[in-house]
């Protein structure tokens, strides 16, 4: 069998190596037992659903909690140039959705939201075919003790009790004993459950922190950092405006093929600016969070967050899209003193207050449709039975919670120790390995060039940089056809 | 929406706005129909299908604002003033107006082209022995259409060539500019360009690059049409008698088949079973849209008891249709 799962692994992925806790969980699910994963980001978790599906054929069917994250592994798997993937989910219309349900025996991978996944046609077309993988990505959302709770898992129970699948993969890349426990529970699974965790630590990536004084000081940073970093990379930022004015800055001051993406381009330009990041057209994406999750790109050097996230989860998220190769890169954040501010606004965004949950539970039908991510996330609540007492309680809970985290998360940020310990301590790891020039900058650090010479990532001068790939692109037809059809 | 989007649909006659908002999205309705056939845009109608009403309204009112129109004496109707007609003069380059294209005939322009545009880049992936890429649509029925082509399709020879060929045949007998803006929109083997950098190259508004895309489809539809042995690719893939409507509802057709044949309005409404009313919609509709239609027909197998409605329509119709003849 191990010979089988090597082959299968160079073949249709292109390594020779596993990383931790890959090939145990593969191992798990082959010998058809149920398996939590607990791996950090960035460690491969699809490939441990991907793999094994490639080897045992029939249908795996994959539950994740947003649409965005299921396109993005339709993306993912489409690069990796596999077709049969496909994800059900509300923005298709009903002729669509038919139209795969009957098609659904074409399929190796199917994506689905657990609302959908609920549907009693889907679940009696699923019956019919027969799952062999069910794989609850994100599984923490299951657990109400978990800053991620999402109502509609708690159906994932009792619909796992009627897909009677070959095995269940729960996959999360945190999870608190106590959460893990929960997922457990909550999906009838504990009796037989085998669980494979394994270090958060990336330990490829610097750490590291930059202190500004205001918004221009970070824009003199980059202008400063971006000639001399090893390509390609990330920088996240808080807002649109600003990841778009600034990819327009980088491409036109410093001539280095850059795009912005977030969430409100329009999808063929969101594929288009993956597909270019992926073949090294674009060697730097000034993004928000809305990109990053499914993109497997192995070989990024950096990450800049030009805004700090808010915790420690999304941090661990967004740095970890760095180094998937293992090879040495870096993690560099700017801080500044208005940062803590806009911070703590974005903690109350998406979350309703109480005002909000009484008018909706006195008239519920009133907010339906809306499109107010507040309004829908009420609607879970109730459709899964909580009352206002209960829903007003967690999210308070919430709320208190987050801030916390943010508190935590400034402490590890304005920390003059150990980052890369700190870090991994919140997560309820250790550091294997003592602090070493390659681990953390420890306070601000104020030479950032000298810091890309020790670990090897400084360039003289950003090579051809000045030529983007993307001007180069024809523009008369008769080229075009050329270009794309000889 | 841009305001030149908006801009042009208006004249010094003054016009209701929901009647542009509902030809542009397609409520097929007579006093829609007549309103775009009234004021010239006709030929717009639903070439806007997925508007929303608050973006137009939005739009609307950014246009009273700068007192680029001026509300009429009847209720929700406006003109446009000297400033609105400068600014439209001045903006004429953002103006697309197609030769080909009818929104009643091609109502899923769009998805025709989505259609079109995933099959080139399918080949040319392909082509280019390339399995890593998203699809250019997640349109799953798109998808699933362009996959039995490419099915049908495989093995002929000199595939990429071929399609090269038809593509060429298709391009070469469009404007120049159009056809260039055409193929940008166009994804394949590392090539692509975003919405922003097409925009950064072209006058035209949004809507008029989308009207650019959907004409040269109707030309290419009505190319397959005629020649379809010039295009063995492409005639698989778009059937035109799939993608280009009848101009007439399928009732509104029968009954006017009926009416061609000689039958009183009463005698069709009795053996189709259908109201007088619905016979009445049936003929404006046909009063419309047909190309000379002939009124005096009507007169003699109208024996429908007479309507104060029907009566001013008709009268409406052929006023309009009179102006066209002399035109």
């Amino acid at each position: 069998m191990n010979t089988q799962i090597k082959t299968v692994l160079k073949a249709k992925f292109g390594y020779d190596h596993f990383r931790p806790g890959q090939l145990q969980i593969i191992q798990g699910v082959l010998a058809r037992q149920n398996v939590l994963g607990i791996l950090p980001t960035g460690s491969g978790k699809s490939l441990c659903y991907q793999l094994p599906t490639y080897i045992q054929g029939g249908l795996t069917v994959v539950v994740s909690p947003l649409i965005s994250l299921m396109q993005d592994q339709v993306i993912q798997l489409n690069l990796q140039g596999e077709k049969r993937v496909i994800s059900l989910n509300s923005t298709l219309n009903m002729v669509e959705q038919q139209a795969i349900l009957s098609n659904l025996s074409q399929y190796l991978f199917l994506l689905i939201a657990p609302e959908t996944l609920g549907r009693r046609d889907v679940l009696a077309r699923l019956q019919q075919i027969g799952v062999q993988l069910l794989v609850i990505d994100e599984a923490h959302c299951i657990s109400q003790w978990g800053v991620d709770f999402r109502p509609s898992y708690l159906q994932l129970g009792a619909i796992r009790a009627k897909l009677r699948p070959k095995s269940t993969l729960m996959l999360t890349a945190t999870a608190t004993q106590r959460v893990q426990q929960d997922i457990l529970e909550k999906l009838g699974v504990s009796a037989t459950t085998q669980k494979v965790s394994f270090s958060v630590d990336r330990a490829n990536i610097f750490l590291d922190v930059i202190q500004c004084a205001d918004d221009q000081a970070k824009i003199d940073q980059l202008k400063v950092l971006l000639p001399h970093l090893q390509l390609p990379g990330i920088i996240y930022f808080a807002s649109r405006q600003k990841a778009q004015a600034m990819a327009q800055l980088i491409q036109q001051e410093l001539g280095i093929p850059t795009a912005y993406y977030h969430g409100a381009l329009a999808s063929k330009d969101r594929y288009l600016i993956q597909q270019r990041f992926m073949t090294h057209q674009l060697q730097v994406i000034c993004a928000t969070n809305a990109f990053g999750m499914g993109i497997n790109k192995k070989d990024i050097r950096f990450v800049i967050h030009y805004h700090l996230p808010t915790n420690f989860e999304s941090y661990l998220q967004e740095i970890g899209r760095a180094g998937r190769d293992g090879q040495q890169s870096i993690a560099i954040g700017f801080n500044s003193p208005a940062d803590y501010q806009r911070q703590l606004a974005l903690l109350h965004m998406g979350l309703p207050d109480a005002t909000m949950i009484k008018l909706f539970y006195q008239q519920p039908n009133k907010f339906a449709n809306t499109g107010d991510a507040a309004f829908e996330l009420l609607q879970a609540y109730q459709q899964n039975g909580f009352d206002q007492g209960q829903v007003q309680e967690l999210l308070q809970h919430k709320l208190v919670e987050k801030q916390q985290e943010l508190t935590a998360f400034n402490q590890f940020i304005q920390s003059q120790a150990c980052r890369r310990q700190l870090l991994l301590a919140h997560f309820g790891d250790e550091l294997t390995r003592p602090h070493d020039e390659k681990c953390c900058y420890q306070g601000f650090d104020q030479q950032p060039l000298m810091r890309l010479k020790q670990i090897g990532l400084y360039v003289d001068q950003q090579s051809g940089s000045n030529q983007t790939a993307l001007g180069g692109q024809p523009r008369k037809w008769p080229q075009i056809l050329r270009h794309i059809l000889e | 929406m841009e305001a030149i989007d908006l801009i042009r649909f208006f004249s010094d006659q003054p016009q209701r706005y929901k009647a542009i908002y509902y030809g542009l999205v397609g409520k097929k309705t007579i006093s829609n129909l007549l309103a775009a056939k009234k004021n010239h845009y006709l030929v717009y109608f639903h070439s806007w299908p997925r508007l929303s009403l608050s973006t137009f309204q939005k739009c609307l009112q950014a246009l009273l604002k700068a007192d680029f129109i001026t509300p009429g004496a009847v209720a929700d109707s406006f003109y446009l003033t000297p400033a609105g007609a400068h600014y439209r003069q001045a903006h004429q380059q953002a103006i697309f107006t197609p030769q080909y294209y009818q929104g009643l005939r091609l109502p899923q322009g769009q998805q025709g082209l989505a259609l079109l545009y995933l099959a080139i880049q399918v080949i040319s992936e392909y082509h280019h022995q390339q399995k890593r890429y998203i699809p250019s649509t997640t349109n799953y029925l798109l998808q699933q259409r362009v996959r039995q082509w490419f099915l049908q399709v495989k093995n002929y020879p000199q595939l990429p060539q071929q399609l090269s060929q038809e593509l060429t045949l298709w391009l070469a007998a469009l404007p120049v500019d159009q056809a260039d803006f055409v193929a940008q929109n166009f994804q394949g083997y590392q090539f692509g360009f975003q919405q922003s950098e097409l925009a950064e190259k072209t006058p035209l508004s949004l809507y008029s690059q989308q009207l650019v895309q959907l004409d040269a489809l109707a030309r290419l539809l009505q190319a397959v049409g005629q020649q379809p042995q010039d295009f063995p690719l492409l005639s698989q893939l778009l059937v035109p008698n799939q993608w280009v409507q009848p101009i007439l509802s399928y009732s509104a057709n029968l009954t006017y088949q009926a009416f061609m044949a000689g039958q009183s309005l009463k005698r069709i409404g009795y053996t189709r079973r259908l109201k007088d009313s619905t016979i009445r919609e049936h003929i404006l509709e046909v009063a419309l849209l047909v190309p000379g239609f002939d009124f005096k027909q009507l007169q003699q197998q109208d024996d429908l008891p007479p309507t104060d409605y029907f009566k001013i329509r008709v009268a409406e119709i052929q006023e309009m249709s009179s102006h066209e003849h002399s035109n």
